[in-house]
């Protein structure tokens, strides 16, 4: 890692043990983490600092995942950002509507492990 | 009096009466604006008497000032939440206000020759899909009656005589059509209902299961953290009962999807949202996935296919055929004792592919193997405790299989073990 810039990562997610718990895989693997209770704390923060990944979950309060890619504009003015969505309902549809907002992969969230997760987003990452 | 026809008695919800009785306005008042189209028409049009001018206004008039007034009434009982009965009673003057309408373009159009009745068939759909059973028949009962008495009255007032028998036949015939069509609006309405409400229970039991799921999920996270020895080092016993918790965990995370699928499959809500399915890839994913079972009861597991240089891919719904092959291995490994073998073979065929999945587990008998695919069926299993699982996993199996015009067989032998066959088609045909 030396000389590299350490890989800032935002997770979204609504339920405090899940937060945590990506939290605390993510930052025990050496990447500076920041959380979101919901979409609009992941708007305000994504406005101040600049992500290298984000982990959304889709069914939030007030703003969703859905709503939070399409105002974030991941497509459009982010493709660099790494985006891995995590949720329990996974429809095609809502697959490839994340998907064409700039989501770069899709998991059901009751069939990974943490471990998985982080094996996931370190491949993607890796893969810049 | 009231109570016979209470609208009520069928919905519980006073916002769903009042906003159906603001749909029966809305129609009314496009009602009124056909009819006053058609009354124009009428007059310029055919060779329609002048002396209709003046019928035709006072019906005209009737209509839109019954209109005013059951609207205002309506709109009166929301803005102070009056009693059900108030709003029902609205709704019954209205449907009787409407009858008395179309009884008096009847009689003004010819009394028995008239095609106005046709207009009695409004509030007679309307009453049978928007209200209940009593509601429809006790407007089509009112039709019926002040029909009868029209035609007697406008025979009275045109030819100074009663209606011929051939008249009062015609006006029966017309009579059951009436009853005919209440009977089909009230079906309808009936089927709706249903729908609405096996709707409802199945976005409770989908509420309900992600709720259930969330927590589960995050337990499975901590668990599978301390596990892989994260947080420092596990004593045997330790890892042991840890284990025996995320297997528990897993087991109501399965039972949570099962219970929402169930209620899917109840109320015909079980769809295939068909994309390309790699099952070679698939296949290998949930193997990985029970790999630590399998070797914590000391088994072995193989996986053959008949195309090894290329992925079988097939058109199916990844999530069902996912819970499909889950089950499959899940159940082998369930049933198979320390240091047996499970055995997963993927064929690929001209039109379908088959997937087996063996093992030289304890088998099941032959009594047993029909019931075993009905819903909270399990086979008796001496390798486990006989209360784990649901029973659902096969019966759900099942119906995915037969959602995607697959099929699925077992042979099976006491004491040898069991194939379970899927067979699929490569392509789907929805």
């Amino acid at each position: 890692m030396a000389g590299k810039k350490t890989k800032r990562i935002l997770v979204v997610e609504d339920y405090p043990s899940l937060r945590d718990l990506y939290n605390f895989v993510l930052t025990r693997a050496g990447y500076l983490c920041d959380v979101a209770n919901d979409g609009i704390e992941a708007l305000q923060l994504t406005s101040k600092k600049k992500y290298d990944a984000i982990l959304l979950d889709l069914l939030l309060q007030n703003v969703s995942g859905v709503e939070f890619l399409r105002e974030y504009d991941a497509a459009g003015k982010h493709p660099d950002v790494k985006i891995i969505v995590i949720s329990n309902v996974k429809h095609p549809s809502v697959v490839s509507e994340v998907e064409s907002l700039g989501a770069d992969a899709f998991y059901v969230k009751s069939t990974m492990t943490p471990d998985g997760l982080l094996k996931k987003m370190q491949e993607l990452l890796k893969a810049e | 009096m009231m109570e016979y026809y209470d609208v009520s008695n069928i919905d519980a919800n006073y916002d769903s009466l009042v906003s159906r009785a603001n749909t029966y306005n809305k129609v009314r008042l496009y009602l009124i604006m056909a009819l006053t189209v058609a009354g124009v028409a009428l007059m310029f049009y055919s060779h329609a008497s002048a002396s209709l001018f003046i019928p035709l206004l006072a019906l005209f008039g009737f209509t839109v000032a019954t209109q005013l007034i059951f609207t205002w009434l309506i709109a009166f009982s929301r803005r102070h939440t009056l009693r059900r009965g108030f709003v029902n009673g609205v709704i019954l003057f209205e449907l009787i206000s409407d009858v008395i309408i179309y009884s008096g373009a009847v009689f003004i159009s010819g009394g028995s020759e008239s095609q106005a009745l046709v207009l009695y068939l409004l509030p007679i759909i309307i009453a049978g899909s928007l209200f209940n059973r009593s509601v429809a028949f006790f407007t089509t009962a009112i039709t019926v009656i002040l029909y009868m008495a029209t035609i007697v009255a406008a025979q009275a007032h045109m030819y100074g005589d009663l209606p011929s028998a051939i008249q009062i036949g015609q006006a029966v015939f017309y009579c059951a059509v009436f009853f005919v069509f209440a009977y089909l609006a009230d079906h309808l309405y009936a089927l709706r209902q249903k729908r609405e409400a096996d709707l409802a229970q199945l976005e409770m039991v989908s509420l309900a299961s992600h709720q259930l799921r969330t927590p589960a999920t995050a337990v499975k996270g901590f668990l599978s953290l301390v596990l892989a020895g994260e947080l420092g080092p596990l004593k045997l016993k330790q890892r042991d009962f840890l284990r025996r918790a995320y297997d528990e965990n897993e087991l109501e995370l399965r039972l949570i999807d099962n219970i929402l699928n169930v209620a899917r499959i109840e109320l015909k809500n079980l769809r295939a949202h068909i994309e390309d399915v790699d099952l070679t890839q698939l296949i290998e994913e949930v193997m990985g996935e029970h790999m630590q079972n399998i070797i914590d009861r000391d088994q072995a597991v193989e996986f053959k296919t008949s195309y090894p240089e290329k992925h079988i891919v097939i058109q199916a719904d990844y999530q069902l055929i996912r819970m499909v092959i889950d089950n499959l291995i899940s159940n082998a490994s369930k049933y198979t004792p320390k240091k047996g073998k499970i055995i997963i073979i993927l064929k690929r065929h001209k039109d379908t592919v088959e997937l087996s999945v063996e093992d030289n587990g304890t088998g099941i008998a032959r009594q047993d193997q029909k019931k075993l695919f009905r819903r909270f069926s399990r086979a008796i299993n001496t390798n486990v405790d006989s209360t784990e699982g649901s029973g659902l996993g096969l019966y759900i199996m099942k119906e995915i299989i037969k959602l995607h015009n697959g099929k699925i067989s077992l042979t099976s032998y006491k004491g040898v073990g069991s194939i379970f066959t899927v067979t699929l088609p490569r392509r789907s045909n929805g």
